[in-house]
């Protein structure tokens, strides 16, 4: 499937996202994201991942693919989960900038919302980024409410 | 590593993150807007909306939670185990209560209603590093409570009458907490609300405004019985903001404007029980976040039972004044024109000067009493002891909080710049002072 120009719109904001891999015991784990771009046809979105604090997430993918990514906005808690298959590889000069101007951006948004940036600092970051090109197969609503669940047509 | 070190990670600071995965090995992410710690190895989560979470820990109870310490922002993996559901029970009250604190707040408690609570075995804990590398050093110990609980405790106690009780009861949370507003709530058992008797930091004192039991954190606190918190009000604002977008919700908008600090973050409230009977409720906010931690709630549950207790006494002890009330000499005299007309509507004892909303309930049935008898009989002093006797007033025949009921009547008309007064005018005495001469019309329906 492919995500339409206004979910796109979406992602350059400033954005948080969860990423969900699993073992290949079953066992799921949770990593956060340090950037995202979506593909032109909007059928695949790059997520900048930190081998750094979430090494068993990039594990995970490279062992069996299989992701979930939330990206929600923290102001508005609107969000929405995407599920696919992932494949890892090193990042791009251009992606590592992306990753270090989306760590600046949302840490600024968060401080703006009262989050204190030390706090931040403990979550968001661009060192070691590898980058999963994630092919999205399925997308749904998670804004929190009765609609969340809802597929995402 | 042990749960109970995590304490700042159950304090719904920063919202927690639960991955699943399906039996087909499909990951899913969660937010979540609770986690409780139940034990050393359990922790309960509220199961608000999530239905595909649900269904893979039926598939698959393997599952992580990602919680965040509130107050310094480190980062925790907690690998658990699925085991049960739970849809009463303590842990269940528990949870439920503390949701309904943030949730009532804004009126979404029937939209964010709690039906379960899932129960989970940790079997580890990883606490993340700091991705520079180094961790940043701890903050600063907190003063220790104990020796502010102490003074708090002693001024209040040293208070005799019931206005200085309420001005402690107030000023002293607020230095026990360190924090800049508190509201005093009493109970109204025959409404079913708390009303404002007295507050402190705030531009409008909301004296006679109304919460439901149940309503808000400190409505939370007197229907549930337990100390209720809130550490970051502005996300449980924009959380329930988002869902009322999706569902219609609508605002409650009650008749006197609660008093509420603008951008407050930290929200805490306990209630006020004496021998088993709900008194009201303390509240205190501050535009600090994670302000009130576990502790606090401690002192303020026992600072909030001597509180209790010690406006009881107040009442109980208060000076009834002489049986039969004074005559006034004469009736003042007003300018032609100065009269002001008084709207009594008995079904919900509401009060009208000039068509201006005053008050309702058991204040408004005073008022209404007091400005009828000088209209019949030119009196403007009256005994407490009368008052109490008054069948029309149908005063709980026990200590019927008479003294705040006052207090808080008085706070109204000020506030009002209304045309009539309460004074005291000795032991057990009050006196009404009248700018204008009163038409009081009751209107039954």
């Amino acid at each position: 499937m492919h995500l339409g120009s206004e979910i796109a719109t979406f992602l350059r904001g400033p954005i948080l996202m969860t990423i969900g891999t699993r073992d290949a015991e079953g066992r799921p784990t949770v990593a956060r994201g340090s950037g995202v771009a979506l593909s032109q046809d909007g059928t695949c979105a790059t997520i900048l991942i930190s081998e750094f604090l979430w090494p068993d997430c990039i594990a995970n993918l490279r062992d069996n693919g299989r992701v979930a990514a939330t990206f929600v906005r923290p102001d508005s808690y609107r969000a929405f989960q995407v599920k696919g298959h992932a494949l890892v590889r090193a990042v791009r000069d251009d992606e590592l900038a992306q990753a270090r101007d989306y760590v600046l951006m949302s840490r600024a948004f968060l401080v703006s919302l009262g989050v204190p940036g030390s706090m931040v600092d403990w979550w968001l970051t661009a060192r070691d980024v590898v980058a999963a090109d994630c092919g999205i197969e399925r997308a749904f609503e998670q804004t929190p409410g009765p609609r969340a669940g809802r597929a995402i047509p | 590593m042990n749960l109970s070190a995590l304490d700042d990670c159950f304090e719904g600071v920063i919202p927690s993150i639960l991955a699943t995965a399906s039996e087909e090995g499909v990951p899913n992410i969660s937010y979540l807007s609770h986690v409780a710690r139940v034990d050393d190895r359990h922790i309960a989560l509220s199961n608000q909306f999530f239905g595909k979470t649900m269904a893979n820990l039926r598939a698959n109870p393997r599952a992580e939670v990602l919680v965040v310490d509130g107050a310094i922002g480190r980062q925790y993996r907690l690998d658990v185990v699925w085991l049960r559901e739970d849809s009463e029970g303590p842990v269940f009250e528990r949870i439920s209560a503390a949701l309904n604190a943030s949730s009532a707040q804004i009126g979404m408690a029937d939209v964010m209603r709690l039906t379960s609570v899932g129960l989970f075995r940790v079997d580890g804990i990883h606490p993340l590093p700091h991705p520079s590398g180094e961790e940043p050093p701890p903050p600063a110990p907190r003063d220790p409570i104990l020796p502010r609980l102490a003074a708090a405790i002693a001024a209040i106690g040293s208070q005799t009458e019931s206005a200085g009780v309420v001005e402690a009861a107030l000023s002293q949370t607020c230095a026990l907490l360190n924090c800049p507003a508190a509201v005093l709530f009493q109970h109204d058992p025959a409404r079913g609300t708390l009303f404002t008797v007295a507050s402190r930091g705030y531009p409008a004192s909301g004296a006679g405004s109304e919460l439901a039991l149940g309503e808000g954190v400190a409505g939370a606190a007197a229907a549930s019985g337990q100390v209720q918190r809130v550490s970051d009000a502005s996300r449980v604002y924009r959380f329930a903001a988002a869902i009322r977008a999706s569902t219609g919700a609508e605002d409650i908008t009650p008749a006197i404007p609660l008093p509420g600090l603008e951008g407050a973050q930290s929200r805490i409230a306990a209630p006020l029980v004496v021998r088993g009977q709900l008194w009201g409720a303390i509240f205190a906010e501050s535009e600090e976040r994670f302000l009130f931690r576990s502790e606090d709630e401690l002192a303020l549950r026992v600072f909030a039972d001597h509180a209790a207790s010690t406006l009881l006494l107040a009442e109980a002890l208060a000076a009834e004044g002489p049986a039969a009330s004074p005559m006034t000499a004469a009736r003042p005299a007003f300018q032609p024109g100065n009269g002001f007309r008084v709207v009594h509507y008995s079904f919900d004892d509401s009060v009208f000067i000039d068509d201006q909303y005053l008050i309702r309930g058991v204040a408004g049935r005073l008022l209404a009493y007091l400005l009828g008898r000088y209209e019949t009989e030119g009196r403007t002093e009256f005994s407490n002891r009368e008052i109490r006797l008054a069948p029309e007033l149908r005063l709980p025949d026990y200590k019927d909080n008479l003294e705040t009921r006052l207090l808080l009547l008085r706070q109204r008309l000020e506030e009002k710049s209304a045309p009539v007064r309460i004074e005291r005018a000795g032991r057990g005495l009050l006196r009404l002072a009248l700018s204008g001469s009163p038409r009081v019309e009751v209107i039954a329906t």
